[in-house]
């Protein structure tokens, strides 16, 4: 007993003291006083009522992940489509939910994509991002602006921190990667200490892929013999892309600071298209821009008000081309622009209840293709209880008003979507119910819309501008225990799980209008999800400096299809979702080397509405191996990495007919000054 | 000493994970059960459902009664579901998926959009649109015997040995958006392209009269601009003689036995509805005698009637109705007498078993699932019903073997 209580309050301490920084980078240590600043301010763990899923700084570098997209596999309750390859879409969903109720924000602004909703996280880089958090409902730090209330879920990509060793005032990184499908991707970073308040970091990026790939289709007759077995090239896979970074910080005082930040990105690739009978390749091409420029300023006055003010300006250029000569030529151009704006108030009325108020606002146009503006507010109000650091409450309610205006024109048949507002609530809470045992309770219940996007609304002949917003209804309920000690071999562990209820209401479903192949967009789908995600991490110190991380994830899901009762597929599990689906880590290391495994399983599904063996597709899973040394040499620091992926050269789809790649290697090498 | 001590503490240590991950490694391995492995991936397989219709003998079928029916279902565009099901009129059975099942070496099987299916002679041909190719089988067995590439293949119709292949894409023209569509010839004996002839945009189907190929062009890639007119190839010359206006994005195309052509017109989905015309004259003097206001959305002409169907959003669809060729009036409002219509939800294919009248109509529902076959006898009474593949459209009767 009396070890037990021992162990609790050094967890306790440790969990409060450090936060993120059991994962931390050694960094961390010497720290100066900025980068606290900065931690705390911004991302103080303790704030969060329901803790999110994080992966970060030296656990996020060793998953061998290229894109965010390979990271966020990692989590529980996620599930992603991959279309294969570097250059392929990758868009993810929480706990079934679609994608579009999904919201990614980058530096603590959502990523914005009008026409259809989905954000391509296979086109964001890894190279500088140090954490990746999801959080289910909401983020449950009521110090936010208002439209982080409006998602069912959210992803946070947060960029790497400038910190500086004393003495030092400029850091240098140079590295690049290299493998198969001819894939070369440098990167530089530099950041450089102006003073002790102002620094500056600039990010370049490269990627260049063939993305050509070998891919098998095998295939046996009931008796068992082989009835074909082929094994062909991936073609018009390749991508070639830039982005570039720059961002200025300046903490001006203890409390206050101001960031700028400016992102590019501009990439061209094939889109290798579905592998169907007689068909090997496909003609299509793409071309993207997207770049944005935001900007964030933080202090706090009569040290009891914090507030926040935020602005971005996106700017995206989508070319798209299909000139397969068997196909009728396309040659489109879509661009889409965003303005947004945004203040967040906390106010501490006395050291147990904090309540914040928040208003956004973002301006939304498309030209080229549609001609649409949609002008959309947001307005928080929420409040926090913390009852003697055991229970702590939340709750929040957000209004949100879309004032549509479309130009009536040859494409946008009916006009102008009416204008939607909408109240959505979220309750959150958390009990701890033992003092000394870091074991808590937790629970919430959220509703969130997601609107209508520009393609739903006004797309040639399909789009319905009558659209109302779809409604999910999330309700939860999981505990998370968490030991730590600082001597012994058993050093920290962690186990959390949870089950879910989930109800998407007038879903946005694209439906048969009644003549032949024409479609319209209707409210008609009803789905409810029954999930349990259940996690666990520890650590283990040896002697000699080895040590063991492990990592286990698992979810199971049913995401009912309950539209009509007379549909063939009604009660049926939803398309592409798995009834199983988790993940194992495993992370030796000794010094400066390491040794990391990782495991994904994902379950058999369905890949349409109805659940028949001509629908059914396989499970699949991956084996990935790497491992990684870094060298210190005087003042520069040399850390070399070699991946294999799906070591035993799985050959499998996660969308039909888009076959992924089969074992694939990668090196990297990166120089740090 | 030390080390014992350590080593002793390490068991401790591992004793407490082993309890503490036992909970979550249950639940894993509680479930694993259901998990289960990948397995060798069989070719999709066929399934077989027993059928109403009594079993009778192959002996027992006339010269010209059909002893059997093949159904292309379409499959959505990108899902490589094209399928054939065949409809065994002998044994009174169903086949779900017989292509993959005849045809197991076949890679990806029959392919992505099924867009027509014909017999001419002892050999089946399915037209795959967007595998860009015509398969070739063995009427009798639907064992394959070949492949023609066509790019962009649409319908497929027979005279004098040769095969006549509609295609939405022919030359590639200087103006990428206004590439205009073909018509190939095909030797059936040898599966060879011989010739081929630019038409209108985006031709549909086809039909043959002596020395000339009528094509009905659709426009429907071009939407806001469709076309309206009916081409006329002399296929001595395989030279395109002249453009027939007759209506809005035309899709079907038949000639009667009276070499009258009937032609169906989808309009524009708005304020131009589906419409139906007759061309009557002869080689390329062929006019438009007659257009009737309506909604046909696919039709199948049995002797002297022409049994059409339907389907779109307004109050008068889905409608299912006779026209008799000789009065041009519509002789039944519906070929449908026991209320059994309202079963159908997208009405997508027609035909008429020409020895008994029995008809058949699909059902493709929401496009996204299976469809369904409806059979009804001559006098509007549903005989039975079955689940297909995926967008069922297109339909053959199959005979003895000559």
């Amino acid at each position: 007993m009396a070890r037990r209580t021992l162990l609790s309050v050094c967890l306790v301490l440790a969990w409060l003291l450090g936060g993120t920084q059991v994962y931390g980078t050694d960094a961390d240590s010497v720290a100066p006083r900025l980068y606290h600043l900065s931690e705390v301010v911004i991302s103080a763990p303790s704030k969060d009522i329901i803790q999110p899923q994080k992966l970060e700084g030296a656990v996020l570098k060793r998953l061998s992940s290229l894109s965010v997209a390979d990271a966020i596999r990692f989590f529980s309750g996620v599930q992603i489509k991959d279309y294969g390859g570097v250059g392929g879409i990758k868009t993810i969903n929480i706990r079934s939910m679609g994608s579009q109720q999904t919201g990614v924000y980058y530096n603590g602004i959502q990523l914005g994509n009008a026409q259809n909703g989905q954000i391509d996280l296979g086109k964001f880089s890894l190279e500088n991002i140090d954490e990746i958090a999801l959080y289910n409902g909401q983020k449950s730090d009521i110090f936010q602006s208002a439209r982080e209330f409006g998602s069912a879920g959210n992803i946070y990509l947060n960029t790497r921190r400038p910190q500086f060793e004393n003495g030092k005032n400029f850091n240098l990184r140079a590295g690049v990667k290299g493998g198969s499908f001819l894939l070369i991707n440098p990167s530089a970073l530099m950041e450089y200490k102006v003073s002790d308040k102002l620094n500056l970091s600039l990010n370049v990026e490269g990627l260049s892929a063939s993305g050509r790939y070998k891919f098998r289709y095998r295939r046996v007759t009931p008796a068992g013999d082989v009835a074909y077995d082929t094994t062909a090239i991936r073609e018009n896979g390749d991508v070639h892309a830039i982005r570039a970074e720059a961002g200025i910080n300046h903490y001006y005082s203890n409390t206050g600071f101001w960031k700028f930040h400016l992102y590019h990105y501009n990439s061209e690739r094939g889109i290798p298209g579905a592998i169907v009978n007689n068909v090997w390749r496909s003609g299509e091409r793409l071309w993207d821009r997207n770049s944005f420029f935001q900007a964030a300023c933080q202090d706090v006055f009569f040290s009891r008000w914090q507030w926040r003010a935020q602005a971005k300006y996106a700017h995206d250029y989508t070319h798209y081309v299909n000139n397969d000569y068997k196909l009728i030529s396309v040659d489109n151009i879509y661009i889409q622009q965003e303005a947004y704006a945004s203040l967040a108030n906390k106010i501490e009325v006395f050291k147990w209840w904090d309540m914040s108020l928040s208003y956004d606002f973002q301006w939304n146009g498309m030209s080229e293709y549609i001609t649409a503006d949609r002008f959309s507010h947001w307005l928080s109000a929420a409040t926090a209880f913390n009852l003697f650091d055991r229970l702590r409450i939340q709750a929040s309610v957000l209004s949100t008003y879309i004032d549509e205006q479309g130009q009536k024109n040859a494409t946008m048949q009916s006009g102008a979507a009416p204008d939607k507002f909408k109240l959505t609530p979220g309750v959150f809470l958390s009990y701890r119910p033992f003092k000394h045992v870091d074991f808590t309770l937790n629970a919430f219940y959220k509703h969130a819309y997601r609107y209508p996007t520009f393609n739903d609304l006004y797309y040639t002949d399909m789009g319905n501008a009558f659209l109302r917003p779809e409604l999910s209804v999330q309700h939860d309920v999981g505990f998370v225990y968490r030991m730590e000690r600082e001597k012994g071999v058993f050093h920290r562990f962690e186990i959390k799980g949870d089950y879910y209820y989930n109800k998407v209401k007038d879903k946005i479903i694209a439906y048969p209008k009644g003549q032949q192949f024409r479609w319209t967009m209707l409210n008609l789908g009803l789905v409810k999800i029954n999930g349990v995600d259940a996690a666990a991490q520890f650590t283990l110190r040896f002697a000699y400096a080895w040590s063991l991380t492990g990592k286990l994830q698992y979810t199971y899901q049913t995401a009912i299809d309950l539209t009509d009762k007379n549909d063939t597929y009604y009660g049926h599990q939803i398309p592409y979702i798995p009834w199983h689906s988790g993940s194992v880590v495993g992370m030796l290391s000794w010094k400066d080397y390491g040794l990391n495994y990782s495991f994904i399983y994902v379950g058999e599904r369905y890949n349409q509405q109805e659940n028949i063996i001509y629908n059914h597709t396989q499970p699949w899973y991956t084996h990935d191996l790497s491992l990684f040394g870094s060298w210190k040499i005087k003042n520069i620091r040399l850390k070399a990495t070699a991946e294999i992926n799906n070591l035993l050269s799985q050959d499998y789809e996660v969308i039909l007919n888009y076959p992924m790649p089969k074992r694939s290697y990668r090196i990297g090498l990166v120089v740090e000054y | 000493m030390n080390y014992f001590r350590q080593y002793k503490s390490w068991c401790t240590t591992v004793k407490h994970w082993v309890m503490g991950t036992g909970f979550i490694a249950g639940v894993v391995m509680m479930n694993l059960p259901f998990t289960a492995c990948r397995k060798s991936e069989t070719v999709v397989p066929a399934q077989y459902e027993k059928l109403p219709d009594t079993t009778r003998t192959l002996a027992d079928f006339a010269e010209n009664e059909p002893i059997g029916l093949y159904l292309l279902n379409e499959g959505n565009m990108g899902s490589n579901k094209a399928s054939i099901d065949y409809v065994d009129f002998v044994s009174g059975t169903y086949i779900r998926n017989i292509y993959a099942e005849r045809n197991p070496n076949v890679v990806k099987e029959l392919g992505d959009v099924g867009n027509d299916i014909q017999i001419y002679g002892n050999k089946l041909y399915a037209v795959i649109n967007c595998s860009h190719k015509v398969e070739v089988m063995n009427a009798q067995s639907c064992v394959r015997i070949g492949q023609i590439d066509i790019p962009n293949c649409r319908y497929i119709r027979f005279s004098d040995g040769k095969a006549y292949v509609s295609a939405y894409v022919g030359e590639v023209s200087i103006d990428p958006n206004a590439r205009l569509g073909a018509v190939y010839e095909v030797d059936t004996s040898t599966l060879a392209i011989t010739r081929e002839v630019t038409v209108g945009y985006q031709p549909d189907e086809l039909d043959i009269l002596g020395n000339y190929i009528y094509v009905a062009n659709s426009g429907g890639y071009r939407v806001g601009n469709y076309e309206n007119t009916v081409s006329v190839v002399d296929r001595r010359s395989m030279q395109e003689v002249k453009k027939i206006p007759v209506g809005l994005n035309l899709h079907r195309l038949r000639a009667d036995r009276y070499g009258r052509l009937w032609v169906g017109a989808r309009g524009n989905y708005g304020n131009v509805a589906q419409s139906l015309h007759l061309l009557e004259g002869t080689g390329e003097n062929m006019v438009v005698s007659d257009t009737f206001d309506i909604p046909c959305a696919g039709f199948a002409i049995n002797g002297d009637s022409l049994y059409y169907y339907g389907a779109g959003s307004t109050q008068n669809y889905p409608a299912y109705g006779v026209m008799n060729l000789r009065t041009k009036t519509v002789s039944e409002s519906s070929f449908i007498a026991d209320g059994s219509e309202k079963d159908i939800k997208m009405p997508y294919g027609i035909a008429v078993n020409p020895y008994n009248g029995d008809i058949f109509v699909t059902d493709a529902k929401n496009y996204v699932s299976s469809g369904n076959l409806h059979c009804y006898g001559r006098d509007g009474q549903k005989k039975w019903s079955v689940r297909t593949g995926d967008i069922p459209a297109h339909m053959v009767f199959l005979y003895k073997a000559k």
